[in-house]
């Protein structure tokens, strides 16, 4: 049967304390993160270092192992709302992910610390922005509006193209407090650039709805 | 406006600055979503949908994991 076809409800066998039962059922989650983790990094394999198939195969076996750990620990969380092949899916994704980007930057250096600064203050940015071309409007915002750890962090993820787990990792801190500091310091250049006569449309469309 | 000249910025890598990625999602929140996400019949709406859309606009990690999902799908179907 295609795996699109199969039902959404949890194989119950992964309900079980334990037994020959549970212990298939596991077997056969184990082969589905396999399977997503294979694709990931087949995926991903463009960017790795040449490593070797070997080394490829650790990467998919470690990651399906650790999908395999986390899927039944949120097994509670599946409330059918998807299929359940699409849910443990995901687990072997993210993890196989999470492991070729760690494998990739491995040996790379990564020194927030030493990414671009800015020199210098612009004491009315508004006055400054709003004649300039838009690339220049962005550094200059960058600049003005930004603490320096917003601005840290957001040319390390848009300019350097630093993985945000990777830069989560480098900076002892997590995905999520990264992405919401990136979220913060879009809001702020979008509203300086804003006030500046930048982005027109979204104002039009702010003061219609 | 030389005091800027350490930052090169190309306009592709101008425009990531400003994107509009609200209402506000965690990477954590979209992961909860993803599967319902990608398995959502067309024209099915969630509250969470336009948080969902905007965290994928304005993550690439996460919008690489929903591709890679949705590919992964695709060659089962």
């Amino acid at each position: 049967m295609p795996v699109r076809e199969r039902s959404n409800e949890v194989w119950p066998e992964l309900l079980l304390a334990g037994g020959p039962a549970y212990d298939a059922a596991v077997l056969r989650l184990h082969t589905l993160m396999t399977k997503a983790a294979r694709h990931q990094v087949t995926l991903m394999s463009p960017n790795l270092p040449a490593i070797g198939g070997v080394r490829v195969e650790d990467i998919v076996k470690q990651a399906a192992d650790e999908a395999t750990v986390a899927a039944l620990g949120k097994l509670a969380s599946f409330e059918g709302r998807s299929r359940f092949t699409t849910w443990a899916y995901k687990f072997g994704i993210l993890h196989a992910s999470n492991e070729v980007r760690r494998n990739m930057w491995r040996h790379r250096e990564v020194n927030v610390d030493d990414l671009p600064e800015f020199v210098g203050a612009l004491t009315s940015p508004e006055q400054h922005v709003e004649h300039l071309d838009f690339v220049q409007a962005v550094k200059v915002a960058i600049h003005t509006a930004l603490t320096p750890h917003q601005r840290k962090v957001a040319v390390a993820l848009l300019v350097d193209e630093i993985p945000v787990d990777i830069l989560a990792e480098r900076m002892d801190t997590n995905r999520n407090a990264l992405y919401k500091t990136l979220f913060d310091a879009r809001g702020r250049l979008r509203t300086q650039l804003t006030a500046a006569g930048y982005f027109p449309d979204s104002v039009a469309q702010e003061m219609s709805s | 406006m030389t005091s800027h000249s350490s930052l090169q910025l190309t306009e592709e890598q101008a425009q990531r600055f400003v994107v509009d990625a609200s209402p506000w999602m965690s990477c954590d929140e979209c992961f909860d979503h993803l599967d319902e996400y990608v398995d959502r019949q067309s024209g099915a709406s969630f509250e969470w949908l336009p948080a969902m859309e905007a965290h994928l606009t304005g993550c690439q990690v996460c919008r690489e994991e929903m591709e890679s999902l949705l590919a992964l799908l695709d060659a089962d179907a």
